[in-house]
Protein backbone atom coordinates (compact mmCIF):
# COMPACT_ATOMS: atom_id res chain seq x y z
CA UNK A 1 0.00 0.00 0.00
CA UNK A 2 1.54 3.26 -1.19
CA UNK A 3 1.00 6.58 -2.52
CA UNK A 4 1.54 6.16 -5.89
CA UNK A 5 2.23 9.70 -8.02
CA UNK A 6 1.57 10.02 -11.74
CA UNK A 7 3.55 12.83 -12.55
CA UNK A 8 7.41 14.30 -11.94
CA UNK A 9 6.94 17.80 -12.62
CA UNK A 10 5.85 20.98 -10.38
CA UNK A 11 2.81 19.71 -8.61
CA UNK A 12 4.16 16.31 -8.36
CA UNK A 13 7.13 17.47 -6.46
CA UNK A 14 4.75 19.74 -4.10
CA UNK A 15 3.24 16.98 -3.63
CA UNK A 16 6.39 14.65 -2.59
CA UNK A 17 7.45 17.39 -0.37
CA UNK A 18 4.32 17.73 1.22
CA UNK A 19 3.77 13.68 1.72
CA UNK A 20 7.31 13.49 3.29
CA UNK A 21 6.77 16.64 5.81
CA UNK A 22 3.89 14.16 7.56
CA UNK A 23 4.82 10.75 6.43
CA UNK A 24 8.64 9.99 6.07
CA UNK A 25 7.89 5.97 6.06
CA UNK A 26 4.97 4.57 3.63
CA UNK A 27 5.85 3.69 0.55
CA UNK A 28 5.86 6.50 -2.17
CA UNK A 29 6.00 5.83 -6.16
CA UNK A 30 6.38 8.04 -8.83
CA UNK A 31 5.44 7.10 -12.57
CA UNK A 32 6.44 9.63 -15.63
CA UNK A 33 6.29 9.69 -19.21
CA UNK A 34 8.96 11.44 -19.59
CA UNK A 35 12.71 9.72 -18.95
CA UNK A 36 14.52 12.77 -16.75
CA UNK A 37 14.27 14.09 -13.48
CA UNK A 38 11.97 16.63 -12.53
CA UNK A 39 13.53 19.74 -14.65
CA UNK A 40 12.28 23.51 -14.35
CA UNK A 41 9.76 23.04 -17.74
CA UNK A 42 10.00 27.12 -18.43
CA UNK A 43 14.21 26.86 -17.87
CA UNK A 44 13.53 24.94 -21.32
CA UNK A 45 14.32 27.97 -23.38
CA UNK A 46 17.06 29.47 -21.31
CA UNK A 47 18.89 26.57 -22.18
CA UNK A 48 18.20 26.98 -25.73
CA UNK A 49 19.64 30.70 -25.52
CA UNK A 50 22.57 28.42 -23.68
CA UNK A 51 21.86 31.12 -20.61
CA UNK A 52 22.09 27.75 -18.52
CA UNK A 53 23.83 23.86 -18.60
CA UNK A 54 22.05 20.84 -18.54
CA UNK A 55 23.16 20.14 -15.28
CA UNK A 56 21.64 23.50 -14.06
CA UNK A 57 17.85 22.71 -15.59
CA UNK A 58 16.76 20.41 -12.80
CA UNK A 59 14.04 21.15 -10.85
CA UNK A 60 15.49 19.82 -7.47
CA UNK A 61 19.54 18.31 -6.47
CA UNK A 62 19.99 15.09 -8.30
CA UNK A 63 19.51 13.05 -4.91
CA UNK A 64 15.92 14.19 -4.13
CA UNK A 65 14.79 11.06 -4.84
CA UNK A 66 16.82 8.87 -2.75
CA UNK A 67 16.59 11.79 0.07
CA UNK A 68 13.18 11.48 0.30
CA UNK A 69 12.46 7.62 -0.20
CA UNK A 70 10.61 7.71 -4.02
CA UNK A 71 10.65 4.53 -5.98
CA UNK A 72 10.71 5.97 -9.56
CA UNK A 73 9.48 4.83 -13.32
CA UNK A 74 10.06 6.62 -15.69
CA UNK A 75 9.51 6.75 -19.96
CA UNK A 76 6.07 5.29 -19.38
CA UNK A 77 4.29 5.69 -22.10
CA UNK A 78 0.93 3.55 -21.07
CA UNK A 79 -0.19 3.87 -17.71
CA UNK A 80 -3.54 2.14 -16.78
CA UNK A 81 -5.55 2.88 -14.02
CA UNK A 82 -8.38 0.96 -12.02
CA UNK A 83 -10.09 3.28 -9.70
CA UNK A 84 -12.34 -0.07 -8.55
CA UNK A 85 -9.43 -2.90 -7.74
CA UNK A 86 -7.10 0.91 -6.66
CA UNK A 87 -4.45 -0.40 -9.12
CA UNK A 88 -2.02 1.17 -11.30
CA UNK A 89 -0.52 -0.78 -14.12
CA UNK A 90 2.19 -0.07 -16.11
CA UNK A 91 2.08 -1.36 -19.49
CA UNK A 92 4.97 -3.26 -20.94
CA UNK A 93 6.63 -4.18 -18.24
CA UNK A 94 3.43 -5.43 -16.86
CA UNK A 95 4.02 -4.15 -13.44
CA UNK A 96 0.88 -3.77 -10.97
CA UNK A 97 1.24 -1.18 -8.21
CA UNK A 98 -2.14 -1.19 -5.71
CA UNK A 99 -2.44 2.53 -4.35
CA UNK A 100 -3.75 4.06 -1.52
CA UNK A 101 -4.00 7.19 -3.01
CA UNK A 102 -3.18 8.17 -6.23
CA UNK A 103 -2.45 11.77 -7.63
CA UNK A 104 -2.84 12.40 -11.51
CA UNK A 105 0.02 15.39 -11.73
CA UNK A 106 -0.10 14.55 -15.60
CA UNK A 107 0.52 18.09 -16.33
CA UNK A 108 -0.73 20.18 -19.99
CA UNK A 109 0.55 19.35 -23.71
CA UNK A 110 1.02 21.23 -26.73
CA UNK A 111 -2.08 22.31 -28.40
CA UNK A 112 -1.65 21.41 -32.06
CA UNK A 113 -3.25 23.75 -34.44
CA UNK A 114 -5.14 22.34 -37.50
CA UNK A 115 -2.61 23.10 -40.13
CA UNK A 116 -0.07 21.38 -38.39
CA UNK A 117 0.77 18.28 -40.34
CA UNK A 118 3.16 15.60 -39.78
CA UNK A 119 6.53 15.31 -41.33
CA UNK A 120 8.13 17.88 -41.48
CA UNK A 121 11.62 18.07 -40.56
CA UNK A 122 12.12 21.51 -38.83
CA UNK A 123 8.82 22.39 -37.44
CA UNK A 124 9.42 22.03 -33.35
CA UNK A 125 6.52 22.46 -30.52
CA UNK A 126 8.25 24.03 -27.72
CA UNK A 127 7.54 22.31 -24.14
CA UNK A 128 9.78 19.49 -23.43
CA UNK A 129 13.53 19.67 -22.55
CA UNK A 130 13.80 17.41 -26.06
CA UNK A 131 11.90 19.47 -28.21
CA UNK A 132 14.70 22.59 -27.48
CA UNK A 133 17.58 19.96 -27.79
CA UNK A 134 16.04 18.93 -31.46
CA UNK A 135 15.79 22.82 -31.90
CA UNK A 136 19.10 23.11 -30.59
CA UNK A 137 20.66 20.46 -33.08
CA UNK A 138 18.80 21.58 -36.17
CA UNK A 139 20.20 25.12 -35.79
CA UNK A 140 23.31 24.12 -35.41
CA UNK A 141 23.33 21.66 -38.04
CA UNK A 142 21.75 23.79 -40.78
CA UNK A 143 22.81 27.20 -39.71
CA UNK A 144 19.59 28.72 -39.52
CA UNK A 145 18.69 32.22 -39.84
CA UNK A 146 15.20 32.80 -39.59
CA UNK A 147 13.00 31.63 -37.26
CA UNK A 148 9.08 31.67 -37.42
CA UNK A 149 7.00 31.17 -33.86
CA UNK A 150 3.60 31.05 -34.23
CA UNK A 151 1.98 31.95 -31.20
CA UNK A 152 2.05 35.27 -29.34
CA UNK A 153 1.74 34.18 -25.87
CA UNK A 154 3.99 33.22 -23.24
CA UNK A 155 5.79 30.60 -24.44
CA UNK A 156 5.83 32.06 -28.05
CA UNK A 157 7.62 35.28 -26.39
CA UNK A 158 10.44 32.75 -24.43
CA UNK A 159 10.85 30.87 -27.60
CA UNK A 160 11.41 33.99 -29.88
CA UNK A 161 13.68 35.46 -27.06
CA UNK A 162 15.54 32.31 -26.93
CA UNK A 163 16.25 32.09 -30.97
CA UNK A 164 17.23 35.66 -30.80
CA UNK A 165 20.05 34.89 -28.42
CA UNK A 166 21.23 32.36 -30.75
CA UNK A 167 21.38 35.08 -33.26
CA UNK A 168 18.51 34.26 -35.89
CA UNK A 169 16.07 36.62 -37.70
CA UNK A 170 12.68 36.16 -35.60
CA UNK A 171 9.32 36.43 -37.07
CA UNK A 172 6.66 35.87 -34.44
CA UNK A 173 2.86 35.24 -35.99
CA UNK A 174 -0.13 35.77 -33.81
CA UNK A 175 -3.53 35.31 -34.80
CA UNK A 176 -5.17 38.38 -32.31
CA UNK A 177 -4.61 42.17 -32.63
CA UNK A 178 -1.70 41.78 -30.05
CA UNK A 179 0.70 39.85 -28.40
CA UNK A 180 0.15 38.71 -24.71
CA UNK A 181 -3.33 38.68 -24.83
CA UNK A 182 -3.79 36.47 -22.37
CA UNK A 183 -2.04 38.73 -19.38
CA UNK A 184 -1.94 42.24 -21.27
CA UNK A 185 -4.34 44.97 -22.32
CA UNK A 186 -3.99 46.18 -25.80
CA UNK A 187 -2.03 49.20 -24.91
CA UNK A 188 0.52 47.22 -22.44
CA UNK A 189 0.88 44.79 -25.58
CA UNK A 190 1.98 47.47 -28.01
CA UNK A 191 4.64 48.97 -25.74
CA UNK A 192 5.91 45.39 -25.16
CA UNK A 193 5.82 45.03 -29.37
CA UNK A 194 7.61 48.29 -29.64
CA UNK A 195 10.58 47.43 -27.23
CA UNK A 196 11.08 44.37 -29.08
CA UNK A 197 10.70 45.64 -32.37
CA UNK A 198 13.55 47.34 -31.60
CA UNK A 199 15.87 44.12 -30.75
CA UNK A 200 14.72 43.00 -34.04
CA UNK A 201 11.32 40.98 -33.58
CA UNK A 202 9.14 40.99 -36.53
CA UNK A 203 5.69 40.89 -35.48
CA UNK A 204 2.25 39.59 -38.06
CA UNK A 205 -0.10 40.43 -36.17
CA UNK A 206 -4.15 39.49 -36.68
CA UNK A 207 -2.50 36.45 -38.57
CA UNK A 208 -3.65 32.92 -38.86
CA UNK A 209 -1.46 30.56 -40.48
CA UNK A 210 -3.52 28.30 -42.94
CA UNK A 211 -0.77 26.12 -43.91
CA UNK A 212 2.71 25.39 -44.02
CA UNK A 213 4.21 24.66 -47.20
CA UNK A 214 7.09 22.36 -48.56
CA UNK A 215 8.37 18.86 -48.30
CA UNK A 216 10.77 17.66 -45.90
CA UNK A 217 11.44 21.12 -44.44
CA UNK A 218 8.71 23.78 -44.51
CA UNK A 219 9.91 26.52 -46.01
CA UNK A 220 7.11 29.03 -45.49
CA UNK A 221 3.57 29.48 -43.37
CA UNK A 222 0.87 30.24 -45.30
CA UNK A 223 -1.59 33.28 -43.68
CA UNK A 224 -4.70 33.45 -44.40
CA UNK A 225 -3.18 36.99 -45.71
CA UNK A 226 -0.05 36.67 -46.80
CA UNK A 227 3.10 34.47 -46.63
CA UNK A 228 6.05 34.42 -43.63
CA UNK A 229 9.23 32.89 -45.35
CA UNK A 230 11.50 30.86 -42.35
CA UNK A 231 13.95 28.11 -42.36
CA UNK A 232 13.06 26.84 -38.60
CA UNK A 233 9.57 27.09 -37.08
CA UNK A 234 8.52 26.88 -33.56
CA UNK A 235 4.83 25.61 -32.90
CA UNK A 236 3.56 27.51 -29.36
CA UNK A 237 -0.22 27.93 -29.77
CA UNK A 238 -1.22 27.08 -27.06
CA UNK A 239 -1.44 24.24 -23.96
CA UNK A 240 -3.90 21.94 -23.27
CA UNK A 241 -4.41 19.79 -20.05
CA UNK A 242 -3.19 16.32 -20.56
CA UNK A 243 -5.73 14.19 -19.28
CA UNK A 244 -7.07 12.64 -22.63
CA UNK A 245 -5.17 9.43 -21.84
CA UNK A 246 -7.10 9.33 -18.80
CA UNK A 247 -10.24 7.82 -19.26
CA UNK A 248 -11.70 6.66 -16.49
CA UNK A 249 -15.42 5.87 -15.83
CA UNK A 250 -17.35 8.59 -12.90
CA UNK A 251 -13.58 11.18 -13.23
CA UNK A 252 -16.01 14.16 -13.99
CA UNK A 253 -13.76 16.75 -16.24
CA UNK A 254 -14.23 20.03 -17.66
CA UNK A 255 -11.52 21.68 -19.38
CA UNK A 256 -9.22 20.19 -16.89
CA UNK A 257 -9.60 17.27 -14.20
CA UNK A 258 -11.82 18.75 -11.43
CA UNK A 259 -10.79 19.07 -8.26
CA UNK A 260 -12.74 19.92 -4.73
CA UNK A 261 -10.96 22.21 -1.83
CA UNK A 262 -8.79 19.23 -1.07
CA UNK A 263 -7.61 18.38 -4.34
CA UNK A 264 -10.07 15.68 -4.68
CA UNK A 265 -11.15 14.38 -7.80
CA UNK A 266 -14.42 13.01 -8.27
CA UNK A 267 -12.99 9.74 -7.64
CA UNK A 268 -12.03 8.35 -4.09
CA UNK A 269 -8.62 8.14 -3.34
CA UNK A 270 -7.56 9.92 -6.99
CA UNK A 271 -6.38 13.23 -6.32
CA UNK A 272 -4.90 15.89 -9.13
CA UNK A 273 -2.83 19.31 -8.73
CA UNK A 274 -1.31 21.22 -11.55
CA UNK A 275 -1.87 22.21 -15.32
CA UNK A 276 -4.23 19.07 -15.36
CA UNK A 277 -6.34 20.17 -12.98
CA UNK A 278 -9.26 22.34 -12.20
CA UNK A 279 -9.22 23.74 -9.01
CA UNK A 280 -11.29 27.23 -7.35
CA UNK A 281 -9.26 30.24 -8.73
CA UNK A 282 -9.43 32.95 -6.38
CA UNK A 283 -11.26 35.96 -7.77
CA UNK A 284 -13.96 34.20 -9.18
CA UNK A 285 -14.41 31.57 -7.07
CA UNK A 286 -14.87 29.42 -10.09
CA UNK A 287 -13.34 26.34 -10.63
CA UNK A 288 -11.10 27.51 -13.76
CA UNK A 289 -7.66 25.90 -15.11
CA UNK A 290 -4.74 28.33 -14.03
CA UNK A 291 -1.58 26.46 -15.37
CA UNK A 292 1.30 28.65 -13.98
CA UNK A 293 4.18 26.80 -11.82
CA UNK A 294 3.65 28.31 -8.72
CA UNK A 295 -0.13 27.63 -8.75
CA UNK A 296 0.94 23.85 -9.71
CA UNK A 297 3.82 23.94 -6.39
CA UNK A 298 1.08 24.98 -4.41
CA UNK A 299 -1.65 22.60 -5.41
CA UNK A 300 0.66 19.91 -5.46
CA UNK A 301 1.65 20.45 -1.82
CA UNK A 302 -2.43 21.39 -1.01
CA UNK A 303 -2.58 17.52 -2.39
CA UNK A 304 0.18 16.20 -0.39
CA UNK A 305 -1.19 16.89 2.57
CA UNK A 306 -4.39 15.69 2.08
CA UNK A 307 -3.18 12.53 0.34
CA UNK A 308 -1.03 12.10 3.54
CA UNK A 309 -4.22 12.56 6.03
CA UNK A 310 -3.93 16.25 6.70
CA UNK A 311 -7.05 18.09 5.80
CA UNK A 312 -6.10 21.27 4.20
CA UNK A 313 -8.25 23.76 1.83
CA UNK A 314 -6.61 24.98 -0.64
CA UNK A 315 -6.74 28.93 -0.91
CA UNK A 316 -7.78 29.57 -4.46
CA UNK A 317 -5.35 29.56 -7.48
CA UNK A 318 -3.96 32.73 -8.70
CA UNK A 319 -2.82 33.68 -11.97
CA UNK A 320 0.56 35.55 -11.99
CA UNK A 321 3.37 35.90 -14.45
CA UNK A 322 6.93 37.37 -14.89
CA UNK A 323 7.96 37.26 -17.98
CA UNK A 324 11.10 38.86 -18.79
CA UNK A 325 11.78 38.82 -22.40
CA UNK A 326 15.33 40.45 -23.91
CA UNK A 327 15.81 42.52 -20.65
CA UNK A 328 11.93 44.19 -20.26
CA UNK A 329 10.47 43.17 -17.27
CA UNK A 330 6.64 42.40 -17.54
CA UNK A 331 4.67 41.46 -14.25
CA UNK A 332 1.10 40.60 -14.37
CA UNK A 333 -1.36 38.92 -11.72
CA UNK A 334 -5.14 38.49 -11.79
CA UNK A 335 -7.18 40.27 -14.01
CA UNK A 336 -3.91 42.34 -15.70
CA UNK A 337 -5.99 42.82 -19.38
CA UNK A 338 -8.77 44.67 -17.71
CA UNK A 339 -9.43 48.48 -19.00
CA UNK A 340 -12.59 49.11 -17.35
CA UNK A 341 -16.27 48.60 -18.52
CA UNK A 342 -17.00 47.40 -14.34
CA UNK A 343 -13.28 48.00 -13.16
CA UNK A 344 -11.51 50.90 -12.06
CA UNK A 345 -8.22 51.16 -13.46
CA UNK A 346 -5.52 53.52 -12.80
CA UNK A 347 -2.29 53.84 -14.59
CA UNK A 348 0.77 55.62 -14.80
CA UNK A 349 3.18 55.47 -17.84
CA UNK A 350 6.43 56.50 -17.69
CA UNK A 351 9.18 56.95 -20.18
CA UNK A 352 11.66 54.11 -21.56
CA UNK A 353 9.10 51.53 -21.54
CA UNK A 354 7.75 51.92 -17.99
CA UNK A 355 3.77 51.25 -17.28
CA UNK A 356 1.90 50.46 -14.37
CA UNK A 357 -2.00 49.32 -13.90
CA UNK A 358 -4.03 48.63 -11.22
CA UNK A 359 -7.47 47.43 -11.47
CA UNK A 360 -9.95 47.25 -9.06
CA UNK A 361 -13.23 46.07 -9.04
CA UNK A 362 -15.83 47.37 -6.15
CA UNK A 363 -12.85 49.12 -5.00
CA UNK A 364 -11.16 45.50 -4.66
CA UNK A 365 -7.67 45.20 -6.32
CA UNK A 366 -8.22 42.41 -8.53
CA UNK A 367 -5.54 43.04 -10.95
CA UNK A 368 -2.76 44.59 -12.04
CA UNK A 369 0.78 45.35 -14.65
CA UNK A 370 3.81 46.50 -14.71
CA UNK A 371 6.42 46.95 -17.22
CA UNK A 372 9.86 48.24 -16.38
CA UNK A 373 10.07 48.69 -12.98
CA UNK A 374 9.04 45.62 -10.77
CA UNK A 375 10.20 46.58 -7.53
CA UNK A 376 7.41 45.72 -4.34
CA UNK A 377 5.05 44.12 -6.91
CA UNK A 378 5.00 41.36 -4.38
CA UNK A 379 2.93 43.57 -2.36
CA UNK A 380 0.39 44.19 -4.87
CA UNK A 381 -0.34 40.46 -5.71
CA UNK A 382 -0.69 39.90 -1.90
CA UNK A 383 -3.45 42.49 -2.54
CA UNK A 384 -4.91 40.78 -4.45
CA UNK A 385 -4.98 37.91 -2.45
CA UNK A 386 -5.89 39.31 0.67
CA UNK A 387 -9.04 40.75 -1.26
CA UNK A 388 -7.89 44.32 0.22
CA UNK A 389 -10.07 46.74 -0.30
CA UNK A 390 -9.63 50.73 -1.15
CA UNK A 391 -12.23 53.42 -0.72
CA UNK A 392 -10.38 56.13 -0.99
CA UNK A 393 -8.02 57.91 -3.39
CA UNK A 394 -6.23 54.88 -5.38
CA UNK A 395 -3.54 56.65 -7.17
CA UNK A 396 -1.30 56.91 -3.74
CA UNK A 397 -0.86 53.16 -4.44
CA UNK A 398 1.12 54.12 -7.05
CA UNK A 399 3.78 56.86 -5.58
CA UNK A 400 7.48 55.95 -5.00
CA UNK A 401 7.22 55.74 -1.86
CA UNK A 402 4.55 52.95 -1.87
CA UNK A 403 5.28 50.01 0.29
CA UNK A 404 4.12 48.10 3.25
CA UNK A 405 4.76 51.76 5.34
CA UNK A 406 1.93 53.37 3.35
CA UNK A 407 -0.50 50.34 4.12
CA UNK A 408 -0.43 50.79 7.24
CA UNK A 409 -0.63 53.91 7.29
CA UNK A 410 -4.00 54.06 5.12
CA UNK A 411 -5.37 51.36 7.26
CA UNK A 412 -4.84 48.25 5.09
CA UNK A 413 -2.63 46.02 7.05
CA UNK A 414 -0.97 43.31 5.75
CA UNK A 415 -1.30 39.66 7.33
CA UNK A 416 1.39 36.84 7.71
CA UNK A 417 4.69 37.11 9.23
CA UNK A 418 5.91 39.44 11.90
CA UNK A 419 7.90 42.22 11.15
CA UNK A 420 8.57 44.74 14.54
CA UNK A 421 9.89 44.10 17.60
CA UNK A 422 7.69 44.30 20.46
CA UNK A 423 3.88 44.46 20.81
CA UNK A 424 3.26 46.94 18.03
CA UNK B 1 15.14 30.20 14.78
CA UNK B 2 16.73 33.68 15.32
CA UNK B 3 15.53 36.66 12.93
CA UNK B 4 15.70 40.35 12.57
CA UNK B 5 12.94 42.32 14.15
CA UNK B 6 12.93 46.10 13.39
CA UNK B 7 11.99 48.57 16.30
CA UNK B 8 10.24 51.03 13.73
CA UNK B 9 10.62 53.89 16.12
CA UNK B 10 14.35 53.74 16.43
CA UNK B 11 14.77 53.43 12.32
CA UNK B 12 15.78 57.19 11.08
CA UNK B 13 16.06 55.78 7.38
CA UNK B 14 19.52 56.76 7.47
CA UNK B 15 20.56 53.54 4.96
CA UNK B 16 23.33 52.59 7.16
CA UNK B 17 22.08 48.91 7.30
CA UNK B 18 21.97 49.08 3.54
CA UNK B 19 25.79 50.24 3.03
CA UNK B 20 26.73 47.45 5.19
CA UNK B 21 25.00 44.73 3.73
CA UNK B 22 25.66 45.52 0.18
CA UNK B 23 29.64 45.80 1.03
CA UNK B 24 28.97 42.46 2.70
CA UNK B 25 28.27 40.78 -0.31
CA UNK B 26 30.39 42.43 -2.94
CA UNK B 27 33.98 41.06 -3.26
CA UNK B 28 35.03 43.39 -0.93
CA UNK B 29 32.81 42.41 2.68
CA UNK B 30 35.09 44.02 4.85
CA UNK B 31 35.61 47.26 3.13
CA UNK B 32 32.80 50.27 2.33
CA UNK B 33 35.18 52.21 0.49
CA UNK B 34 36.50 49.16 -1.79
CA UNK B 35 32.92 47.77 -2.44
CA UNK B 36 32.01 50.59 -3.55
CA UNK B 37 35.05 52.04 -5.74
CA UNK B 38 36.48 49.24 -6.43
CA UNK B 39 33.90 46.39 -7.35
CA UNK B 40 33.43 45.78 -10.82
CA UNK B 41 30.04 44.16 -9.80
CA UNK B 42 27.73 46.99 -8.18
CA UNK B 43 26.84 46.47 -4.33
CA UNK B 44 23.48 46.05 -3.48
CA UNK B 45 21.63 45.74 -0.56
CA UNK B 46 19.12 42.64 0.60
CA UNK B 47 16.99 44.98 2.57
CA UNK B 48 14.34 47.86 1.38
CA UNK B 49 14.44 51.01 3.52
CA UNK B 50 11.04 52.28 3.39
CA UNK B 51 10.63 56.11 3.64
CA UNK B 52 7.14 57.88 3.69
CA UNK B 53 6.92 61.45 4.76
CA UNK B 54 8.99 61.53 8.37
CA UNK B 55 8.51 57.77 8.77
CA UNK B 56 10.87 55.35 8.01
CA UNK B 57 12.01 51.55 8.41
CA UNK B 58 14.14 49.09 7.11
CA UNK B 59 12.66 45.72 6.54
CA UNK B 60 14.11 42.60 4.92
CA UNK B 61 12.81 38.95 4.13
CA UNK B 62 11.13 37.18 7.07
CA UNK B 63 12.08 33.67 6.31
CA UNK B 64 8.64 32.93 6.47
CA UNK B 65 7.61 29.24 7.36
CA UNK B 66 5.57 28.87 4.19
CA UNK B 67 8.16 30.71 1.58
CA UNK B 68 5.87 31.60 -1.21
CA UNK B 69 9.27 32.53 -3.45
CA UNK B 70 10.74 28.91 -3.05
CA UNK B 71 7.57 27.44 -3.92
CA UNK B 72 7.33 30.31 -7.37
CA UNK B 73 10.64 29.65 -8.16
CA UNK B 74 10.43 28.61 -11.71
CA UNK B 75 14.07 27.00 -11.46
CA UNK B 76 13.86 25.23 -8.33
CA UNK B 77 16.52 28.27 -6.99
CA UNK B 78 15.32 29.01 -3.90
CA UNK B 79 15.95 26.84 -0.76
CA UNK B 80 15.96 26.72 3.13
CA UNK B 81 19.73 25.69 4.78
CA UNK B 82 20.11 23.90 7.56
CA UNK B 83 19.78 26.95 10.08
CA UNK B 84 16.62 27.71 8.72
CA UNK B 85 17.34 30.44 6.20
CA UNK B 86 15.50 30.37 2.81
CA UNK B 87 18.48 31.82 0.36
CA UNK B 88 18.55 31.78 -3.15
CA UNK B 89 21.35 29.98 -4.82
CA UNK B 90 22.50 32.45 -7.72
CA UNK B 91 24.25 29.84 -9.33
CA UNK B 92 20.21 28.66 -10.30
CA UNK B 93 19.03 31.94 -10.46
CA UNK B 94 17.96 32.81 -13.58
CA UNK B 95 16.66 36.22 -12.78
CA UNK B 96 13.05 36.19 -13.85
CA UNK B 97 11.06 37.63 -11.34
CA UNK B 98 8.81 35.57 -10.46
CA UNK B 99 9.79 35.29 -6.35
CA UNK B 100 9.84 39.10 -6.41
CA UNK B 101 6.05 38.86 -7.88
CA UNK B 102 5.67 36.15 -5.30
CA UNK B 103 7.10 37.66 -1.82
CA UNK B 104 4.07 38.84 0.01
CA UNK B 105 5.93 41.94 1.26
CA UNK B 106 8.01 42.82 -2.05
CA UNK B 107 11.59 42.27 -0.07
CA UNK B 108 12.83 40.55 -3.35
CA UNK B 109 14.70 42.61 -5.68
CA UNK B 110 15.92 41.62 -9.21
CA UNK B 111 19.15 43.21 -9.93
CA UNK B 112 21.94 42.92 -12.75
CA UNK B 113 25.14 42.63 -10.19
CA UNK B 114 27.67 42.03 -13.25
CA UNK B 115 28.37 44.33 -15.64
CA UNK B 116 27.32 42.01 -18.73
CA UNK B 117 26.43 39.64 -16.50
CA UNK B 118 22.57 37.85 -15.35
CA UNK B 119 20.04 39.53 -13.78
CA UNK B 120 20.15 37.98 -10.22
CA UNK B 121 17.14 37.71 -7.11
CA UNK B 122 18.47 39.24 -4.29
CA UNK B 123 17.26 38.95 -0.83
CA UNK B 124 18.64 38.92 2.81
CA UNK B 125 20.27 35.37 3.22
CA UNK B 126 21.17 36.25 7.21
CA UNK B 127 24.32 36.80 5.94
CA UNK B 128 25.19 33.27 5.01
CA UNK B 129 25.72 32.50 8.46
CA UNK B 130 29.37 34.07 7.69
CA UNK B 131 28.27 36.73 10.49
CA UNK B 132 27.87 36.09 14.17
CA UNK B 133 25.32 39.24 14.04
CA UNK B 134 23.74 39.92 10.35
CA UNK B 135 25.67 42.78 9.27
CA UNK B 136 22.71 44.91 9.43
CA UNK B 137 21.64 44.37 13.07
CA UNK B 138 25.58 44.93 14.13
CA UNK B 139 25.93 48.28 12.59
CA UNK B 140 22.08 49.87 12.99
CA UNK B 141 23.62 53.28 15.14
CA UNK B 142 20.72 53.24 16.44
CA UNK B 143 19.89 49.89 17.25
CA UNK B 144 16.87 49.65 15.88
CA UNK B 145 17.03 46.33 14.45
CA UNK B 146 17.09 43.67 17.07
CA UNK B 147 18.24 39.61 16.45
CA UNK B 148 16.09 37.62 18.29
CA UNK B 149 14.65 33.87 18.46
CA UNK B 150 11.13 33.85 16.55
CA UNK B 151 9.02 32.34 19.05
CA UNK B 152 10.05 34.76 21.41
CA UNK B 153 9.38 37.47 19.40
CA UNK B 154 6.05 36.29 18.36
CA UNK B 155 4.85 35.82 21.88
CA UNK B 156 5.82 39.55 22.55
Amino acid sequence: MCYVIIGNSTAAIGAVEAIREKDRDKRLIMIARENYNAYARPLISYYLSRSIEEKNIYYRPYDFYGCHNIETFWGQEEILIDPEKKEVRLKPQDITISYEKLLLATGGKPHKPPFLRDGFANVFFFHTFDDVKKIDSFINENKCKEAVVIGGGLIGLKAAESLVLRGLEVKIVEAEEQILSSILDYEAAKLVERYLQKRGIDFWLSSRVKSLAGDEKAYKAVLEEGEVNGDIFVVATGIIPNHESIKLKGLKIGQGIEVNEYMETSLPDIYAAGDVAEAYELISGQKRLVPILPNAYLQGRTAGFNMAGEKKAFEGSLAFNSLPVLGLNIVTAGLSYETGDGYTVIKQVGDSFNYKKLVFRDDVLVGFTLIGDISRCGIYRHLIKEKAVFYADKSILLRPDFGLLMLEKIGVGIKGEKFYDGSN
Amino acid sequence: MKKIYIRKDYCLGCGLCEIYCATFHSRYPDSIVKAYKLSASKPVSRLVVEKMGDDACSVMCRHCREPMCLYSCIAGAVYRTGEGAVVVDEDRCVGCGTCVLACPYGLIKKEKVKEGGKFLALKCDLCGGKSELPQCVANCPNEALVWREEEEACAM
